[in-house]
């Protein structure tokens, strides 16, 4: 294996990880609110509500991410409304991110027992301050572990925006070893760049399990 | 306290025997039923839970169901304050109609207290948080105040040094007693007891009887669901017999536990006597 040849890629590999982290961050945080609404809307909409929120949870958790990813782009051309890689990537990867963020806050709020509201109803509260105050913050130690959990999964998930051409790590690897005839050394430290984004989320998962665990509050686990 | 009341035809007259020698405000409010049953019926998909089921009860009654298990008590006393829906008939609490697309049902459920065998304490709330968060987010009373009725309370239930407890540090007596305190504290005019004791450890038990009696001897207005046969000889004017979704019989806890006239009422009481001198022995 030959290494002399990396130096002078450090900025494009830079460039690279900040537009995972990019991607990443941005679906985590579209995907939690996103998530957060669908959950606490089929909680609180009843039967119908529920119903139609379901339905495109299942679509999105039953297809492949790439094959979403693609959907965007290639649809909203169609469209007329071409959507430019990144905001494709970024738009496919925050709506999937959702589905499965409203999956293990409706698993957290579903695990909360039902004597719980209706102890909360009995006073005249309301079912949504219920879920707000009562249900939600007893559901954290339960739902925080799983999203850790499901942001380090979507980090890895960003390298599917290579089919977009978005020169995040997984592309500019394959770039690179087109380039060098190096494709063993590069893959290894851009899989070594992703361990180190997602290993200390691994061990803060534990930690903060262990500290949920300690105060007698993590109860069921989420898997999603 | 006249006799010829229509009410009178349906449930034995608060002004018994038993109900006036304890408070004298019942007799005084006793012209107009605080809660209404009429022909109600609840089914659980093709489960008939309750079967046109009609009562009433007066300000001030104190009224004991007692029936087999499955046969509709907990749902019958959970239509009273809208946690579960009627199939059809009619609940009427101090006046509204429940499930009524014109009556809040925040009204009546500041007006109808519910204590769950349970407990449902809500475990990330201190005790006294448990207690004024009702009056404090629905009543509009001020936090100073919902903490000073809060401690009288908790005087009430015994419980002052526990105040800034979370729940899990309490015992299960202790945590029934605060969920009465947290259903007191909403002033409600009728309180719902729905098993109180039955997932307490047996030397627990008294000091939750000991509240509730303390209750009705301040002249609530009571319904509970029980198993605790000498706890009903005591305070009850009213004992509801329930089998199969049904009132089967109804009547002054000394006719029903000595001489029920229905057989069912007493096929289900010689099997509770049964089971509880099984108990004494051990």
């Amino acid at each position: 294996m030959r290494w002399d040849f990396l130096s002078s890629y450090i900025p494009v590999l830079t460039d690279a990880a900040v537009m995972t982290l990019r991607l990443s961050i941005i679906a985590f945080l579209a995907g939690l609110m996103l998530g957060f609404f669908v959950a606490i809307g089929r909680m609180l909409g009843g039967r119908a509500v529920d119903a139609v929120l379901r339905a495109p949870v299942d679509v999105l958790r039953g297809t492949p991410l790439l094959v979403q990813l693609l959907a965007w782009y290639l649809v909203s051309s169609a469209l007329g409304l071409p959507l430019s890689p990144f905001a494709a990537a970024a738009i496919g990867l925050s709506v999937n991110a959702g589905a499965f963020i409203s999956e293990i806050v409706w698993g957290g709020l579903a695990s909360i027992a039902r004597g719980q509201r209706e102890a909360a109803l009995s006073i005249g509260l309301s079912a949504a301050y219920s879920i707000f105050a009562i249900e939600l913050p007893q559901a954290v130690p339960a739902i925080v572990p799983a999203l850790i959990g499901f942001y380090i999964g979507l980090i890895k998930d960003t390298s599917l925006a290579y089919i977009l051409g978005l020169y995040e790590l997984t592309r500019t690897a394959k770039l690179i070893s087109e380039r060098e005839f190096r494709p063993l050394e590069i893959y290894l430290v851009i899989a070594g760049i992703y361990f180190l984004m997602c290993f200390p989320l691994s061990r803060l998962v534990a930690v903060v399990d262990r500290r949920a665990r300690s105060k007698g509050m993590a109860q069921a686990r989420i898997t999603i | 306290m006249t006799g010829g009341e229509p009410a009178s035809a349906r449930i034995s007259s608060p002004a018994g025997e038993r109900g006036m020698a304890r408070s004298d405000s019942v007799s005084a409010s006793a012209r107009l039923p605080i809660v209404l049953l009429e022909g109600v019926t609840k089914e659980f998909g093709s489960l008939r839970v309750l079967d046109s089921v009609g009562f009433r009860v007066f300000p001030g009654q104190r009224i004991v169901i007692i029936g087999p298990s499955g046969s509709g008590k907990s749902t019958l006393l959970r239509c009273i304050n809208g946690l579960e829906r009627v199939t059809s008939g009619r609940v009427t609490v101090d006046g509204m109609v429940v499930g009524d697309r014109g009556t809040p049902m925040v009204q009546v459920r500041s007006e109808v207290g519910m204590v769950f065998q349970q407990f449902n304490l809500f475990p990330h709330k201190t005790v006294v948080e448990n207690i004024t968060l009702g009056p404090v987010r629905v009543r509009g009373v001020s936090r100073k105040e919902a903490n000073r009725q809060a401690m009288e309370l908790l005087d009430r239930v015994g419980l002052p040094e526990k105040a800034h407890e979370y729940p899990i540090r309490l015992s299960g007596g202790q945590q029934q007693r605060v969920a009465i305190a947290r259903a007191l504290a909403m002033r409600p005019k009728v309180m719902l007891f729905d098993e109180p004791t039955s997932a307490l450890d047996p030397e627990l038990i008294g000091e939750v009887l000991e509240v509730m009696r303390e209750l009705a001897h301040e002249g609530m207005t009571m319904l509970v669901v029980t198993h605790e046969m000498a706890f009903a000889e005591d305070i009850a004017d009213t004992v509801l017999v329930m089998d199969q979704g049904q009132i089967v019989e109804e009547g002054p806890p000394s006719k029903i536990f000595n001489n029920p006239d229905t057989p069912r009422a007493r096929a289900f009481l010689s099997r509770l006597l049964e089971r509880s001198r099984r108990h004494e022995k051990v």
